[in-house]
């Protein structure tokens, strides 16, 4: 229960703040910290909403996103790319969406992580409250370094994000974006939903390229996933429908990315 | 923590703790609209509040939160004078609010999106109510809300006809008209029993069982009662012995009494151990944590094959008694009793053997079923299944009791007032009188608010407290503790000559009633009643089968028995016409019903009382399925661009009743107050269908007056007479007709009246717009006659009174017809077109008829895709979220979606009317498996038809 609510006016403080007490969190969206299944206990809550992350700006080159900005914000953006938004529009509320935001959802670390696989994807580099910058996947939700921001390089890469449920209010069970460069080598294929944490598939190269030229994909890239650890158990779907799902999910991001999609 | 915020243009600072959630903070503000159905979930979008004007879920924000921003709730949607802003009006016009829990949810989203887009297009229509949950409308009114509200914006005046209209010889009746209670549910007013509970009250709690089969070894209270704030821990030791039946049916009830307040046995993961009575919730929780319980596990089972193997563990070894007819072998099957079992007592026979895990039996036929099989150039036989899927009422179960002056007065959600005082009353030890129940609004029901759940708890709590108690569910003990369909096993055997003739059919029907028999052989009973008389065949036979088992308690659900067993019964014929070669509209044609026949088959299908065959006197079956083929282009084939996707069509015929004949029974009574306009007290419960509407609208069409001179109270036991509740869909037909026959026999008395004061014969009187009694040398208005009636010379209040009873039944019907698309590569399948084709005889409230209808098929759509109540090993049930779950939201209805009212007109129902609401749930299953079938030639036999069954039985993986 949140006994306190602070709203520190500059980065640095926020952090002094999160390292003096065990129970404080950082409080963005608060649609995590406030959910019926947030196992955390929170009685300080740092709130993030005087840092002025809400902004979205870009270069030629990159865009960086605010921590703050909410997914609602990263769909109406003309900045972001494609791929991202559709990630964004995975969280099927729009009231929630206009809650939630990209920090948050990065930090909070959902079995069935909405962003984190398509922000990998795009090889997304995190900026924190240490004036550090690190890759997405080496981010850890447990640590609560504060992310500021996160930076795309846009140009570089192809990209697709898709999802599978069972309703379109349902949790995701699977979630997969794949990307390449424009040249259609270094494919990343990055997974959440099958495992606690967000699986990146392993020396894909010569996968890729075959199902790229494959009538039949599927059955090569199911032999890829085989790689993977033990799917976790899911209560409405066997582990073989998931494994064979994410394989069909991943040859449809390929078509798309060799579709040019970003 | 003092906090400044601006809420609804006016900057307020208030004292709050920063962890408060806000949802619960603007409720005690005052702001009731604000509600909470989802416990922290953000799903149903029931505390939808504009936040910086963006619409966000109050549930998932805390007090802290809003220091220095800006909150709107419904109330700053309110014009001058309260009148309804244009998106308000345009949900209730739409016929959108119903039920109307979410309503002002609705109507904050509705304003937000056209302020943003002022001409949205359907996905941002789609998206903007992506995050509001509407179980009772099935969301395709909301596309006409849109509609009518942005034209209203620009023009004030504007207003369409939403729904077809019928019968034109009559002014009120068959036409669109708002929703009586639809202002007040749009604009947040306190109508629900959250809003009745005074501060102050105590909150009840409950502690719930941990094991599906257990004895309570040994339960000790003793830190509990020692908490400050503790007021009443109730347990099986301290409450009445008294046994009854949770459902509220018709009185002797065909389900046994196999329920206590509480028990020494446990017959689910969440059944009651005990109960603490506090003064607040956190101190009721802290309570419940303290009482010390031991158990005595015992073996659990969970399906039909478990129940019914011969070593399976007993359920419920109780001593059974019998109110009549008891069998021979009681006294040697109450010799196995274990006294921990407690009682079971039985009201008459019902094909009961607890001892074997039986609850109920029955069986019957008409003809000579092996002669018809053997009469059969073809025959099939198939096995159909369906899981345990729930009502999920937005508002979950709830009541509120208090004291006063004596009597004891209870707030509830219902369906069943009546019965509710009645149980209550038995299970107290007291007399009726002593007992008020008040309907308050009903935030969906669905047939879970026709059990009694808490009630009788909460009033027992009260009566020995002396003080007001408050008991809630939350959405997790709507999933365990409220009710859910019977799952069932369903063998369907068919047989028909070459021509497709029908020569044989019969059903055999294993049913789960789960923990208790509420409801056990009524629903499985009705699914064969409500199926098998679809079809014209000589010879027909049925059995049915009902056991006990520790999965989640189940009951009655909206379509009863009908959807499950007609799932079994349409695809069964669709096989067969593939058997045949046959087009299976054709051979449904060729053996439907129609106006006119006997259904021989009723004789043995009495749902309580004694059978009789009955005659269809209005049957719409023929138009439907005309129109409904050519809407959907039946036996053309449609193909798709996308090489994956296969596209097919399928169909189901659909009836249901039209309440229970000689079994229901209504009450009404229309007054002439002295103004000349009228008050109706009906006993009917209107659970958000339009009930209320409908009493206005038969009053005023019956004395030719506007509607609102006609005031309508409804549901309490107190100011109105007796109704035996809205359920098995007898509101309008027999509720309604009660309402039709007192204003009937109050335009009587005002005739008499008339005569006597322009001194001409009664038969030359008629009555006129607007409340006239025209004779041949004057007339005179309704205000006169009353006035002169409640005079010192007067002859007295002019009161109608009547009664409706009916030996006739009047039967709905229905076609329905689905295509969809299956993705052979995920197994994804998409309804692209739905068309229900619906005949209730005259439609009363065209536009809530057809709202109940989309919310009837996309219930019928989510069992059939996505819902799914699944428990582990233990019986644990793991869906106990509505997204877990799998409900249905708006993205998920079918793109082309209509309901198409077929006219037909009843001699027995009130201006012709039969049923609409419940038969809309009878459609989608078949219909989809069907269709299913035509786009890829498989057939899945077991709901919910998911992705994975879909590939596995395509061999795709
Ligand atoms: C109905 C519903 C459905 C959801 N579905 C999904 C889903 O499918 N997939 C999914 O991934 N999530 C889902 N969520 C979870 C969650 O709400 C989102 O992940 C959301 O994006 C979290 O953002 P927030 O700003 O609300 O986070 P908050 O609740 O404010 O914070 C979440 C966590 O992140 C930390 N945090 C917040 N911001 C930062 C920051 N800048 N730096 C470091 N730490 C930070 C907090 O301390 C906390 O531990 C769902 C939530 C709801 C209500
Ligand atoms: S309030 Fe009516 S559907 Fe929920």
């Amino acid at each position: 229960m949140i006994q306190e609510f602070i709203r520190p006016e500059g980065v640095q403080e926020a952090m002094e703040l999160i390292a003096e007490d065990r129970q404080a969190a950082f409080f963005a969206g608060g649609t995590c910290i406030n959910h019926a299944r947030c196992p955390q206990e929170v009685s300080r809550a740092i709130s993030l909403e005087a840092l002025g992350l809400d902004h979205i700006t870009c270069t030629d080159t990159t865009v960086s996103i605010g921590a703050t900005v909410t997914l609602q914000q990263l769909i109406d953006s003309p900045l972001i790319p494609r791929s991202l938004q559709q990630a964004a529009a995975g969280l099927y509320s729009r009231n929630v969406r206009n809650m939630a935001t990209i920090g948050g959802n990065i930090a909070a670390g959902w079995k069935h992580a909405l962003l984190t696989p398509v922000l990998a994807a795009l090889e997304a580099q995190l900026l924190t409250g240490n004036g550090e910058s690190i890759p997405i996947l080496a981010y850890e939700g447990s640590s609560k370094l504060l992310i500021t921001s996160v930076v795309l390089k846009t140009d570089q890469r192809y990209c697709s994000s898709s999802i599978y449920r069972r309703s379109s209010g349902s949790a995701p069970k699977v979630q997969v974006a794949v990307s390449c460069r424009t040249d259609m080598t270094d494919p990343l294929v990055i997974i959440s939903g099958l495992h606690a944490t967000v699986r990146s598939l392993k020396e894909f190269g010569p996968v890729f390229t075959a199902a790229r030229s494959s009538s039949e994909p599927v059955p090569l890239i199911l032999d890829a996933l085989g790689t993977l650890d033990p799917i976790d158990e899911d209560i409405h779907c066997s582990r073989d429908f998931l494994r064979y799902t994410s394989a069909r999910l991943i040859a449809e991001g390929i078509r798309s990315c060799a579709g040019g999609a970003r | 923590m003092n906090i400044t915020f601006t809420l609804n243009g006016v900057s307020r600072s208030v004292d709050t703790a920063p962890g408060e959630s806000l949802q619960k903070f603007l409720q005690r503000l005052g702001f009731s609209s604000v509600r909470n159905s989802d416990d922290r979930y953000g799903f149903t979008g029931s505390d939808t509040i504009l936040f910086d004007h963006r619409p966000v879920n109050a549930g998932l924000m805390v007090t802290g939160q809003i220091s220095g921003h800006t909150i709107d709730t419904i109330e700053s949607l309110a014009g001058a004078g309260n009148s309804l802003s244009a998106v308000q009006s345009a949900l209730i016009d739409a016929g959108v609010v119903q039920s109307g829990y979410n309503a002002p949810a609705a109507a904050l989203l509705l304003t937000d999106l056209l302020n943003r887009i002022p001409d949205p297009s359907r996905e941002e229509i789609q998206d903007a109510f992506s995050g509001l949950y509407n179980r009772a409308t099935g969301y395709q009114q909301f596309f006409t809300a849109v509609e009518i509200a942005k034209s209203r914006i620009i023009d004030p005046q504007h207003s369409r006809k939403v729904s077809e209209e019928f019968r034109p010889d009559l002014r009120i009746i068959g036409k669109n008209h708002r929703k009586i209670d639809g202002q007040r549910l749009v604009q947040g007013e306190r109508a629900f029993v959250e809003d009745m509970v005074t501060q102050g009250s105590l909150v009840l709690k409950l502690l719930h069982s941990p094991h599906a089969h257990a004895y309570i070894r040994e339960i000790d209270t003793t830190r509990a009662e020692q908490l400050p704030g503790v007021v009443l821990v109730l347990t099986y030791k301290n409450v009445p012995d008294v046994y009854y039946t949770p459902a509220g049916q018709g009185f002797p009830e065909p389900s046994p009494y196999d329920r206590r307040m509480f028990a020494r046995k446990l017959y689910h993961i969440g059944d009651r151990v005990a109960g603490v009575v506090a003064v607040d919730e956190q101190t009721a929780l802290k309570a419940l944590s303290c009482i010390d319980v031991t158990y005595d596990e015992l073996t659990p089972i969970f399906t039909i094959d478990e129940a019914e193997a011969p070593d399976a563990p007993i359920i419920h070894k109780a001593h059974i008694s019998y109110a009549v007819g008891a069998p021979d072998t009681l006294d040697a099957d109450n010799a196995e009793a274990d006294p921990r079992d407690g009682r079971i007592e039985i009201q008459f026979p019902i094909g009961a053997d607890p001892h074997r895990n039986k609850a109920a039996s029955v069986s019957g036929s008409i003809g000579d079923i092996e002669q018809g099989f053997a009469q059969a150039n073809t025959v099939i036989e198939r096995t159909y299944t369906t899981t345990q899927v729930q009502c999920t009422p937005c508002e979950t179960h709830v009541v509120f009791t208090r004291m006063e002056g004596g009597r004891l007065i209870i707030h509830a959600s219902t369906q069943v007032p009546w019965h509710v005082r009645r149980i209550t009353a038995r299970v107290l030890g007291i007399s009726e009188n002593k007992i008020r129940v008040i309907k308050e609004r009903v935030g969906g029901g669905y047939g879970s608010k026709q059990e009694i759940l808490l009630e009788e708890v909460c009033a027992y709590a009260t009566w020995i407290t002396g003080k007001p108690v408050y008991f809630h569910f939350t959405r997790e003990e709507e999933y365990t503790c409220s009710v859910s369909r019977f799952p069932m096993k369903i063998r369907v055997k068919l047989g028909a000559k070459k021509d497709g003739t029908f020569t044989a059919m019969y059903m055999d029907l294993k049913a789960n009633t789960g923990p208790f028999g509420n409801h056990c052989l009524t629903v499985p009973m009705n699914g064969c009643s409500k199926s098998l008389p679809l079809f014209l065949c000589d010879n027909i036979a049925f059995d049915v089968n009902v056991f006990y088992s520790n999965c989640m308690p189940t009951g009655a659900y909206q379509g009863y028995g009908a959807p499950k067993a007609n799932y079994a019964l349409q695809m069964a014929v669709a096989e067969l016409a593939e058997q045949l070669q046959m087009d299976p509209l054709a051979l449904v044609e060729k053996n439907r019903v129609d106006e006119g026949v006997t259904l021989e088959i009723l004789r043995c299908l009495g749902e309580g009382r004694e059978g009789s065959p009955e005659v269809i006197t209005s049957c719409g079956l023929a138009e439907a399925v005309r129109q409904g083929a050519q809407m959907i282009e039946w036996g053309k084939t449609e193909t798709s661009k996308n090489p994956l996707l296969r596209i097919g069509k399928g169909m189901a015929i659909v009836q249901q009743g039209s309440g229970l004949p000689g079994l229901d029974h209504s009450n009404a009574e229309v007054k002439l107050e002295s103004d000349g306009s009228v008050i109706v007290h009906s006993g009917g419960a209107d659970i958000g269908t339009g009930f209320d509407t409908l009493c206005a609208k038969t009053a005023a069409e019956v004395l030719m007056m506007d509607t609102d001179l006609v005031a309508v109270v409804t549901g309490d036991t107190d100011s109105t007479p007796f109704d035996s509740g809205a359920f098995a869909s007898s509101g309008t037909y027999f509720s309604g007709g009660a309402v039709f026959n007192a204003a009937v026999a109050l335009r009587q008395k005002i005739i008499t009246a008339a005569a006597q004061l322009l001194g001409e014969a009664e038969d030359e009187i008629t009555i006129t717009y607007p409340q006239t009694a025209a004779g041949k040398t004057g007339s005179v208005t309704f205000a006169q006659i009353a006035h002169q009636s409640q005079s010192g010379e007067g002859s007295g209040h002019l009161i109608g009174t009547a009664s409706f009873t009916c030996e006739k039944a009047a039967f709905p019907y229905g076609a329905h017809f689905a295509q969809v698309s299956v993705n052979t590569e995920s197994g994804e399948i998409r309804v692209e077109k739905y068309y229900a084709l619906q005949d209730c005889g005259t439609p009363l409230n065209p536009e809530l008829a057809e709202g109940q209808i989309y919310g009837g098929v996309l219930k019928a759509i989510g069992h059939t895709l996505f819902e799914e109540l699944i428990l582990d090993e233990q019986g644990k049930c793991l869906t106990t979220d509505l997204e877990t779950y799998g409900i249905p939201m708006i993205n998920d209805i079918p793109d082309d979606f209509r309901v198409k009212l077929i006219e037909t007109c009843d001699p027995h129902g009130p201006f012709g009317s039969k049923s609409v609401s419940e038969i809309s749930m009878n459609g989608a299953a078949p219909a989809i498996a069907n269709a299913v079938h035509d786009a890829t030639g498989i057939w899945i036999r077991d709901w919910p038809i998911t992705p994975e069954k879909v590939l596995k039985a395509l061999g795709t993986y």
